[in-house]
């Protein structure tokens, strides 16, 4: 009985110490709020997070700051809801402005650092837009941004994809607005559509 | 299969017990390795200036480009450790954030509230940083201001202050770099 008992309970522990492992360095998505392509959590950096949750983001996202300071918006699909993949070219629309101080969106490659391909422009930001807006098509803090994996043609700033895989995009807003700090849902954030692959006519 | 039903409900117990602990352990010892490689580059209770990121930096996941970062990996069971954070001229964001050694981020403070701002001093807020543990921080604590700025209970005896500095506008990376030094911390007696 007792052999029994030692089975059963090491086995028990084995497992669930597997299953948190696996969701914790898994791809098990945050949950929180989505908003077209980009989500987040408003327990990103706070102390009332489950215990699931801070061991995701104490992996993904280590050293975040609270919503208060910071939300985070992440992206691993373009707006038809397909996975990014550096083989593609993709633009990024900003009708308006995200409603924060400052902003910036960048591009992570699969291993959740900067892609290492010498290209040196990993993100667009606030100082971006404000240059590219005086004579640009959109309104006051609207641009375009270009995610290809060797410099376009095109006037919109770029940033490299190059050698980045399953890449992923995290938009940061310093202290945002206290209406999307109440309702991340509000926040305006850009459309990513997808531009053309790589062999494709 | 009657002798297996109360092993097998012990196990059901141990794996729901596996899951829980693994996921308390994960974040502590995420901290730690972060710790690990903060003290590779300073000593504990001093501040580590990282490099401007770029595509080699490997010491915390998801880096931004465009933000500056010093840290100070604190251990407040070798006394109060006070920090000095100087706040950019140019109006750019700049903040100061504490994480326990469980990861969470239980104090900040930004350019824009703090204490010597209010007050129109500018340039640098001093803070003292002590440990109060558990239930004690519900409990107003004596002050351990001594003279400075803020005071800040860390719920854990060791973790990590964070300086963040956006190099925003027409300002130079390296003016920013330059200002950013100021972010010092030190055990006091």
């Amino acid at each position: 009985m007792v052999t029994r008992f030692l089975i059963t309970i090491l086995s028990g522990l084995v497992i669930g110490a597997i299953i948190a492992l696996g969701l914790v360095f898994g791809p098990t998505e945050l949950g929180g709020i989505r908003v077209g392509s980009w989500y987040t959590n408003r327990h990103i950096g706070s102390v009332e997070a489950s215990p699931l949750i801070r061991a995701i983001i104490a992996r993904r996202g280590l050293l975040a700051l609270r919503q208060s300071e910071t939300i985070y918006f992440s992206a691993d699909h373009d707006s038809s809801g397909v996975r990014f993949d550096a083989a593609c070219s993709y633009r990024i629309v900003f009708e308006e402005a995200p409603q924060a101080r400052w902003w910036s969106v960048t591009l992570y490659a699969e291993d959740e650092y900067l892609a290492v391909n010498g290209d040196a422009v990993h993100s667009v930001s606030a100082d971006h837009a404000t240059s590219f807006s005086t004579d640009g098509p959109f309104p006051e803090g609207g641009f375009e941004a270009i995610i290809a994996n060797s410099q376009t043609r095109s006037p919109a700033v770029w940033i490299s994809s190059a050698n980045s895989g399953a890449f992923n995009l995290t938009l940061r807003m310093y202290h945002p607005d206290e209406g999307v700090i109440m309702d991340a849902a509000t926040a305006h954030l850009p459309q990513i559509e997808l531009l053309s692959c790589e062999g494709e006519a | 299969m009657r002798r297996w039903l109360a092993p097998l409900m012990a196990g059901l117990v141990a794996v729901m017990t596996g899951f829980w602990l693994t996921l308390n352990w994960v974040p502590g010892f995420l901290m730690a390795k972060a710790m690990d490689r903060v003290e590779t580059a300073a000593a504990i209770n001093t501040v580590w200036h990282g490099a401007p990121t770029d595509e080699t930096t490997r010491s915390v996941v998801r880096p931004s480009p465009d933000i500056l970062y010093s840290v100070c990996a604190f251990d407040l069971g070798e006394g109060n450790v006070v920090l000095n954070v100087p706040w950019p001229e140019d109006g750019s964001y700049a903040s100061v954030s504490f994480y326990d050694a469980n990861t969470n981020n239980f104090a900040v403070i930004n350019d824009r509230d703090d204490k010597a701002e209010r007050d129109g001093i500018e340039g640098t807020t001093s803070i003292v940083l002590f440990h109060l543990a558990g239930s004690a921080l519900s409990i107003p604590p004596v002050s351990v201001r001594d003279g400075r700025d803020e005071q800040i209970a860390s719920p854990t005896q060791t973790g990590l202050a964070l300086y963040r500095r956006v190099v925003m506008g027409g300002t130079s990376v390296e003016d920013a770099d330059t200002g950013r030094r100021g972010f010092s911390c030190e055990v006091v007696g």
